[in-house]
């Protein structure tokens, strides 16, 4: 009995927390008319964390739950660098050499 | 252009567009400068094993990037003419803005649901607030921007630009925000895209770029 209750207590505490932490994540207020479906993104990514409360088995994270972030700027490639710049200057050139050809012909 | 004149169109509280924000006449120049631009596959930011965060390829972005490191001088100057703009609609230091990246979309290419915040915590610049996403083109089918838990969908359109708030007020990561860029089924999609920092971002030396 009394390791009943101390089993319910910890199932509790760690409900609270959970409950917490969709507070944080998605807001304290959940207006189910404006927006319902912050509710199904709410299951999406903490439903898996129920599983071992008499429900399904399972675990780890759910799909559909981001993990990534687009990139930042990578950092200085130094040489590499330089050398990309100076093919993209020529580059260039080349195109705009290009383009003064294409009109030199077309007034031929 | 008097950027003030041009109506935002308030989708929720968190994120609004403006059409018109570039003209087709800026979109076709920024396009042209972007064909010479040294295009990368596109980075994610994610966690690893050891619980830094780095940039990596991943699956659930297919797209590629051109960084403003490498952009023609002639669009660094158009690029810093939108800052300014965008100064005109949001209060903000341009130092708190990150790089300018470019992405550029191939057939089914896309961004699977992700968020832009909630990954820099320890970074000097702090989290990302303001995402700033232009679109240069307006493809024939799909490749909109989708809000899945607000159910809000955005068409990509020349020349919109489509602001959101990654945080809320206590500057914790809102996990409403989580979104997609949706697969391009047809015709081309190019976009620009910068984030305001909540400090400092840009500083003098070079060599700052890095993380």
């Amino acid at each position: 009995m009394a390791t009943q209750r101390t089993s319910r207590k910890a199932t509790q505490q760690r409900h609270g927390q959970i409950v917490r932490e969709i507070g944080r994540k998605f807001g304290t207020v959940i207006d189910l008319e404006r927006t319902p479906f912050v509710l199904v993104e709410i299951i999406r990514e903490f439903g898996h964390r129920f599983d071992d409360d008499g429900g399904g088995g399972g675990g780890g994270v759910s799909p559909g739950v981001s993990t990534v972030a687009v990139g930042i700027t990578p950092p200085d490639e130094g040489v590499t660098d330089v050398l990309v710049r100076t093919l993209l200057t020529v580059q260039r050139d080349i195109k705009a050499l290009s383009r003064k050809l294409d009109r030199i012909a077309a007034n031929k | 252009m008097r950027v003030q004149c041009l109506p935002r169109n308030f989708v929720t509280s968190e994120i609004f567009f403006i059409d018109g924000f570039l003209s087709e006449a800026e979109c076709s120049s920024i396009l042209e400068e972007l064909e010479v631009a040294p295009w990368q596959p596109s980075l994610t930011y994610r966690k690893q094993t050891d619980g830094a965060y780095r940039n990596e390829l991943s699956p659930l972005r297919v797209s590629e990037t051109a960084y403003q490191d490498l952009f023609t001088a002639k669009l660094k100057a158009m690029l810093r003419r939108v800052e300014k703009r965008l100064q005109k609609l949001v209060d903000f230091d341009p130092a708190h803005l990150e790089y300018w990246q470019a992405t550029n979309y191939p057939g089914k290419g896309e961004f699977y649901y992700h968020l832009d915040s909630g990954y820099w915590d320890d970074h000097y610049a702090g989290d990302r607030i303001l995402t700033f996403l232009l679109y240069l083109n307006t493809p024939l089918k799909g490749g909109g921007t989708h809000f899945r838990a607000l159910d809000v969908y955005v068409e990509a359109r020349a020349g919109r630009l489509l602001v959101w708030d990654n945080l809320f007020p206590n500057g914790d990561c809102n996990h409403r925000m989580i979104h997609s860029s949706v697969p391009l089924l047809r015709g081309k999609k190019t976009t620009l895209v910068t984030w305001q920092r909540q400090k400092k971002f840009r500083t003098k030396k070079k060599t700052d770029l890095k993380e």
